[in-house]
């Protein structure tokens, strides 16, 4: 799954360098600083409006940031440079650097009038060009190690929100992305469908060279399938470390308090 | 009064003569009207403010001023500007430019009806603006759109008798002809009704199917 990596083994594949994003008041992200190597699998937790998602969409590009910058592979992400100053990015370079990266949504976010097979083929074929065989072959593959073989005929609305999410995974790597990220994946789904989505993820996390982000509320999730915790509160990095130290011997108050509720509830 | 069948056999040529050109107007104000309607749509939704600004004027301004004005405007001051053009097409123009307001509204709540989350996944794999629009959000916002493009179809066909009123010699204009040279009225009149219902109630069952099979906006 990896591609071969252009930039030195100590640099970070991302790195978010003091940046801000706000929503009209509310500061989301506070002049956040954040590298991550490449290879790491990271969960990021949080109560809700800390930030988290927010890493996220901007890592995707489907929100703007206000200040600061943030580095993938090297290159700068929406921004370029010009003399001494910072301009938005040509779309046809903004393209290539988020090439690299795919994302599974907290809604699926599949497209309701392709079958499953199509919503997996489309962008292969449309966006990198591959030949519909060889698109196709891809998908079957995807779609075993998902296991949904039997399902790739189907249209989304026939589909539980396990399985349409676990699409949605398959889709997201049929563009071979180095750095995959998932928001809340398993938020919207009945509680008896979680496990069918998280066990699909924690065996790419085992198997794969991916650079994976994950926004979750499964605590339990993060710890076994994560290199390093992040806990975010109010658009900052409160703590982070490796999980087995987050979640027992947090050194945060704000942090203890905050998985005490989770664990508890 | 008395409905006399033979009379009405004898006017029911020129009427259906009127009828071609009732569904002339139709058809083309209607085409006008979708492409006028999308770049009306496209225009709302410009990233330049004042393009934006001009058109939902336009949309607001035609909404909210009546049909026969419109008509008489274009037929009677325009040629002051020496602006002239035959009553039929001005007739179309009339249609076309007031419909196309309405239809710019039925485009934008068919792409305002597409989920947010659409356009953030096709963004996430990297599809270009058109193979965006073409691929993902055009399919799913036609569909809706359709039984109500088809609802104003019908509208603008029973519209269409207001431009007798600027000597289009559509259906309705065939009537009044008639009834001003024999001071017959009943048979012209029920006739031309007749006209109507008979084409416009089967469109309106087959949009019924429409709306039940693509659902509405």
């Amino acid at each position: 799954m990896e591609r071969s990596s252009a930039i030195p083994a100590d640099q970070p594949l991302i790195r978010f360098h003091q940046v801000r994003k706000s929503y009209g008041e509310l500061r989301v992200l506070d002049d956040l600083d954040l590298d991550i190597a490449a290879g790491e699998k990271v969960a990021i937790i949080g109560p809700s409006g800390s930030g988290k998602t927010t890493i996220l969409r901007l890592l995707m590009t489907l929100d703007r940031y206000e200040s600061g910058t943030i580095e993938v592979g090297g290159e700068l992400l929406g921004l370029r440079r010009q003399g001494d100053r910072l301009v938005p990015d040509r779309e046809a370079h903004l393209r290539q650097v988020r090439k690299q990266i795919g994302m599974v949504f907290q809604h699926f976010n599949l497209f309701p009038h392709m079958t499953a097979l199509q919503n997996v083929i489309e962008a292969p074929i449309r966006v990198l060009g591959l030949p519909r065989r060889e698109a196709e072959a891809r998908a079957r593959e995807l779609f075993a190690m998902v296991g949904l073989q039997e399902k790739a005929g189907s249209y989304p609305r026939h589909l539980s929100g396990g399985q349409q999410q676990r699409v949605a995974i398959a889709r997201a790597l049929a563009m071979r992305p180095r750095i995959m990220l998932f928001d809340e994946v398993t938020s919207a789904l009945d509680p008896e469908l979680v496990g069918e989505v998280l066990r699909v993820i924690r065996q790419l996390a085992k198997e794969s060279g991916m650079t994976m982000l994950i926004v979750t509320h499964e605590m339990s999730f993060a710890r076994d399938v994560s290199d390093r915790v992040i806990f975010m509160e109010k658009g900052r990095i409160v703590e982070q470390g490796e999980p087995g130290v987050i979640f027992r011997e947090p050194r945060s108050e704000r942090t203890r308090a905050f998985l005490k509720a989770v664990l508890e509830r | 009064m008395k409905f006399d069948f033979s009379f009405a056999l004898e006017i029911l040529p020129a009427l259906l003569r009127g009828a071609v050109v009732t569904a002339e107007a139709t058809f083309a104000g209607m085409a006008f009207a979708l492409v006028g309607g999308l770049v009306l749509a496209l225009c709302r939704r410009s990233r330049l403010p004042a393009v934006a600004r001009l058109s939902a004027s336009y949309i607001l301004f035609m909404r909210n001023t009546p049909l026969l004005v419109q008509i008489y405007f274009l037929f009677y001051v325009l040629p002051f500007w020496g602006i002239t053009f035959g009553a039929l097409t001005t007739g179309i123009l009339a249609l076309g430019l007031n419909y196309s307001a309405y239809i710019a509204e039925v485009y934008r709540a068919g792409i305002d009806g597409v989920a947010q989350g659409q356009w953030e996944a096709a963004r996430a794999l990297d599809f270009s603006p058109v193979q965006t629009w073409i691929r993902v959000i055009l399919p799913q916002a036609l569909p809706p759109m359709v039984p109500v493009l088809g609802n104003y179809l019908i509208g603008m066909f029973k519209d269409s008798p207001l431009l007798a009123t600027i000597t289009v010699p559509e259906m309705f204009g065939a009537a009044e002809h008639i009834a001003g040279e024999t001071y017959r009225y009943n048979e012209p009149y029920t006739l031309v009704g007749l006209i109507f219902l008979v084409l416009s109630y089967p469109a309106a069952l087959a949009i019924r199917r429409l709306e039940r099979r693509y659902g509405k906006i």
